[in-house]
């Protein structure tokens, strides 16, 4: 696979998985009878632009996300549903990415519109499958960490998928991509049929698994030396080393098959990451793969300070009861009662004000009137003053620090006296009742949020709490920053407040609004992405915003 | 990666004094043993065997394979030697003789010599290593009456026999083996070696799942033997075992170690009867007068344990006839599982697993010389292991050396290379030969080939970097 810039239009030279082509079979047209399935033994090998290659794998990053995030809301979800929302995710997200590059650009959408599958927008589909998961293999084969987390979100699409295939499907995929299952013949199974149901009662399967094995007369038999644990407990025939194994035992294998694959890959890629960046590549791809792990996937909210630009020491309580998630609710209560933070806990809040907008000066002004009259304001200015001014790049180093997001304050720990941290996390069930029935969150969703964390699932806990606190409807995905919460709050009041002020069609502006709500996230990545532009050669190196914030829709 | 060295190890070179010492009666063993390797041992045949096709001038010979393999030699004094490797078949023979050890043992090939193994660091593993099997006597001590221990008699080898052809059967039909040696250990048990290339290269996770695919037998629990098996209809694998178990059992087991003979032995068998009343009806069968006449003049093992079946099939058609629907199942399963489950606790094949699961475990080499009994580890050929004589029938390297001066003094024109064809180790190596070297030279000629393909499909590949 090479990438070029669309900018230089050359070749970039960069061939960042040409070395595990070793197999050597490029997979022909005659493979892709499915599109939705591969076990991804050899990466692709075209030209493609820096926009596609970054598309891409966003895409399919926020399919893998939201995918992740469905399942924990609910985990009770059968085979179905999981797969149902899979498919809506692929549509909403894989569906015409690469349109913009590729020949067959006016074809796709058109065909697409009629219904039609036709031969081309498929491939098409396989296509961008097989890209976008190498692109995001680059991104997450760095860390053992990212390499589990990706490994089982695939694993878990493969298996829904595979899941679902029907005996002919299964054959067929089998045959493009794992020729090492072979279907047994007729002839031979008609003789082997016996001992197959001889071995499945001797391991007192039930009696439905028996029936079922010998109406669906479809084996596959593969080297005993693929089958361990099998071969281990005696759950399986074998004749001259070949394991006869049923379509319902299949799929376990096949998936393993996958995992270890894709872990080998991930980890042959870890090992040779530096080598595939070349030093012109240091510059222009490398950043570009590395931080797409970084990313929230949501919209950068680092606008909403200038959006809006009414925060000011005066009215931070009153915003604070409104739009701040509990965490920082929680340490703006702890402050004005104590009227003390210790640093873990200033340091949260203070970035987070900043980030909302709140210019020094009235930090200065609001940290000091908080501590009063504890600690004395010329005390307060030896103290504590300068840690402000740090915050906002004016002493020190001079950088200017971005705010928490949630994985660094879920991962927090203090003592008792601390009030940092995530709530969720630390408070007990009582206390955490109480503090959301305090921001006058609906009484559902405070049950609701308590046993998500619980369970230890804090941002969906967290986005449980904003849906009753704003009395919205599900959203897709966790809150992942308490910024992010704080946006959506704001958004979402500002839509209400001017659905109501024409007074007229208000019900259904609000609707409309919520409804926003639900998908803002994923919708605002890929707006976001569309006008991203294509970074050029040499530039600083930096890692890049995700995306703009969707342009507000004039009201 | 060292794991045998128990005791005592020298690497490169132990003391190398191998001369008597002492007043054991290994000590004659023990100075026999420089005329053994010089007149005796089948050097050629061995190294033949563990180059695998890489000692010819086929292009995709690998020259360096047979000196990648680990020998283990035990001096006198039982100091070991590990990590021994030759460059070939003279250079192991001159080896050999000089330093004349009281054990060979093989263990892996790994990816570089094992003399350089400090070279390579971690990246010095076992890459091949035949599937190996130990079977010993000692683990059947609580079935043997015939002696126990070391102890090995014709009373106890039919649960060898039985354990050979089991575990022969299941490699070649199950598994698909075909190159499969057997050798007598020298003492009390069997040793197997599997070198089809495909078994040579098996992981250590696929050789524990081979080893656990014959593992039936689990250990004693409250005086009867644990059986891994669940319901009373019985694997295939399991099923053609038993039947084989069944035969040899009345053939051969039964009378010979006398099972069925005394009380404490016959309650021991009858625990492992489902139900109290068909003790009873049983013992009280044994007791009477027309079994007790048929027992004087036939074998009484052998006609108590047909009383026994008998009457376990006599009540399994009872029960199945008592009612319609076929009769308590729970009932009629432990009554079909009972005779196999005897025969299984007593005469499966009990594996020292261990030894089967890690590439890179030693274990003794063929041709070798036991040092207490003199006895050499000889093939069998599991075809006719049940004629097979552990005491009078195993060369010995007395015997041996005998056969050796009487051929001489009888002027016999031996190959001088090879004088050992004049003995009775002639049998034996033809055994080898048979069993094992004639057909294993096709499939190393087939995988010579096959690693032509492999380099012809790599050249022909363009790789783009």
């Amino acid at each position: 696979m090479q990438v070029i810039t669309s900018s230089k239009g050359g070749l970039a030279g960069f061939t960042p998985v040409a070395e595990l082509n070793a197999t050597g079979n490029v997979p022909k047209n005659g493979d892709r009878m499915l599109t939705d399935l591969s076990m991804y033994t050899s990466p692709p090998s075209e030209n493609i632009t820096l926009e596609e290659f970054e598309r891409l794998a966003l895409a399919r990053l926020s399919v893998l996300k939201e995918m992740e995030a469905y399942k924990l809301r609910h985990s009770t979800k059968g085979e179905k549903e999981l797969l149902d929302k899979l498919n809506q995710l692929k549509q909403k997200h894989m569906k015409g990415v690469s349109t913009a590059s590729t020949s067959s650009a006016a074809a796709a959408p058109a065909a697409a519109a009629l219904g039609a599958s036709s031969s081309s927008s498929r491939e098409e589909e396989v296509r961008n499958d097989l890209i976008s998961h190498y692109v995001l293999r680059l991104a997450y084969c760095r860390t053992a960490e990212l390499r589990k987390w990706f490994v089982a979100q695939e694993c878990d699409m493969f298996r829904l998928k595979f899941g679902t295939y029907n005996a002919a499907e299964h054959e067929a995929f089998l045959a493009a991509h794992a020729p090492q299952y072979r279907p047994v013949p007729a002839g031979e199974l008609d003789e082997v049929m016996p001992e197959i149901l001889q071995v499945m009662k001797s391991n007192l399967e039930s009696k439905e698994a028996v029936a079922r094995a010998a109406l669906d007369k479809r084996f596959y038999k593969v080297s005993f030396t693929r089958v361990p644990e099998l071969v281990s407990q005696r759950r399986v025939l074998l004749r001259g080393g070949w394991a006869y194994v049923s379509r319902d035992a299949l799929a376990p294998l096949v998936v393993a098959e996958f995992r270890a694959g894709i872990s080998k890959g991930l980890s042959d890629m870890a090992r040779r990451w530096r080598q595939m960046f070349p030093a012109e590549e240091e510059q222009r791809l490398q950043p570009l793969v590395a931080s797409l792990t970084n990313r929230s996937l949501l919209a950068d909210y680092s606008g909403v300070s200038t959006k809006y630009g009414d925060v000011s020491a005066a009215n931070l309580h009153q915003l604070a009861a409104r739009h701040f998630p509990l965490c920082m609710n929680h340490l703006m209560g702890a402050l004005h009662s104590e009227r003390h933070l210790r640093h873990g806990g200033r340091q949260q809040l203070s970035l987070f004000l900043k980030a909302i907008g709140l210019p020094m000066e009235e930090a200065l002004m609001f940290w000091r009137s908080e501590f009063a009259p504890r600690t004395p304001s010329d005390a307060f200015d030896k103290q504590y003053a300068y840690n402000i001014r740090h915050n906002y790049g004016r002493e020190g180093k001079r950088t200017d620090y971005t705010a928490h997001n949630c994985t660094t304050i879920v991962g927090f720990s203090g003592g008792a006296g601390d009030h940092h941290g995530c709530p969720y996390r630390r408070l007990d069930e009582a206390s955490l009742r109480a503090a959301l029935g305090r921001m006058r969150c609906d009484e559902r969703k405070i049950e609701e949020a308590v046993s998500k964390a619980r369970d230890g699932h804090y941002q969906l806990a967290c986005a449980s709490a904003f849906e009753g606190v704003h009395r919205v409807p599900e959203m897709d995905v966790g809150i992942s920053a308490p910024l992010q919460y704080y946006a959506e709050s704001r958004r979402i009041c500002a839509e209400r407040d001017a659905a109501a002020a024409p007074a007229a069609g208000g019900t259904a502006e609000g609707a409309d609004g919520s409804g926003a709500a639900a998908s803002a996230g994923a919708g605002a990545a890929a707006g976001g992405e569309q006008q991203q532009q294509p970074q050029q050669p040499g530039g600083r190196g930096v890692k890049r915003p995700a995306g703009a914030l969707p342009a507000q829709p004039p009201r | 990666m060292a794991d045998v060295n128990k005791r005592q190890r020298t690497d490169q070179d132990g003391t190398g004094d191998v001369g008597p010492s002492g007043a054991e009666p290994s000590i004659d063993v023990q100075s026999a043993m420089p005329r053994y390797y010089a007149k005796l041992f089948p050097h050629k045949h061995m190294a033949k065997w563990l180059a695998y096709g890489n000692d010819s001038k086929h292009a995709q010979a690998d020259s360096h394979y047979f000196n990648r393999r680990e020998f283990c030699f035990t001096l006198n004094g039982d100091i070991f030697v590990r990590y021994q490797a030759f460059k070939d078949a003279a250079a192991m023979q001159e080896a050999i003789q000089r330093r004349c050890p009281a054990k060979i043992d093989i263990g892996p090939v790994y990816s570089a010599n094992p003399q350089d193994r400090h070279k390579f660091g971690a990246a010095f593993q076992p890459l091949e290593r035949e599937l190996v099997f130990d079977i010993d006597l000692t683990d059947y001590d609580d079935v043997r009456t015939c002696g126990s221990g070391g102890h090995i008699c014709a009373k106890c080898w039919p649960l060898m026999a039985v354990a050979v052809k089991i575990i022969d059967a299941g490699l070649r039909s199950e598994f698909g083996f075909k190159h499969i040696l057997w050798v007598y250990s020298g003492r009390r048990g069997v040793h197997c070696w599997v070198c089809d290339p495909s078994a040579r290269q098996l992981s250590d996770e696929q050789r524990s799942s081979v080893a656990n695919w014959f593992a039936l037998y689990k250990g004693h629990e409250e005086g009867r033997a644990k059986v891994a098996f669940m319901g009373a209809i019985l694997h295939p694998a399991v099923g053609r075992a038993a039947e084989t178990l069944r035969t040899a059992w009345k053939e051969s087991i039964l009378p010979a170690q006398r099972l069925l003979e005394d009380g404490p032995k016959c309650d021991a068998l009858l625990r492992y009867l489902p139900e109290e009343g068909l003790v009873e009806v049983i013992k009280k069968k044994w007791a009477s007068r027309a079994v007790a006449a048929r027992c004087e003049r036939e074998d009484i093992s052998l006609v108590r344990w047909e009383v026994l079946e008998a009457e376990v099939n006599g009540r399994l058609t009872e029960e199945k006839a008592r009612s319609k629907g076929g009769g308590n199942y729970k009932v009629i399963g432990s009554l079909e599982r009972c005779l196999n489950e005897i025969v299984i606790a007593h005469a499966y094949p009990r594996l020292d697993m261990e030894v089967s699961k890690k590439m890179n475990h030693l274990l003794k080499a063929p041709f070798c010389v036991h040092p207490k009994t003199g006895k050499v580890c000889v093939p069998l050929d599991p075809d006719t292991v049940d004629e097979f004589d552990p005491e009078g029938g195993v060369p010995t390297v007395a015997s041996l050396l005998g056969e050796l001066a009487t051929a001489a003094s009888a002027g016999a024109t031996a190959a001088a290379d090879e004088p050992w064809r004049a003995t009775r180790m002639a049998d034996a190596v033809r055994t080898f030969e048979r069993c094992l070297l004639d057909g294993l030279s096709a499939t190393n000629k087939e995988e010579l080939a096959g690693r032509t393909r492999v380099a012809v499909a790599v050249g022909q590949m363009n790789l783009d970097f």
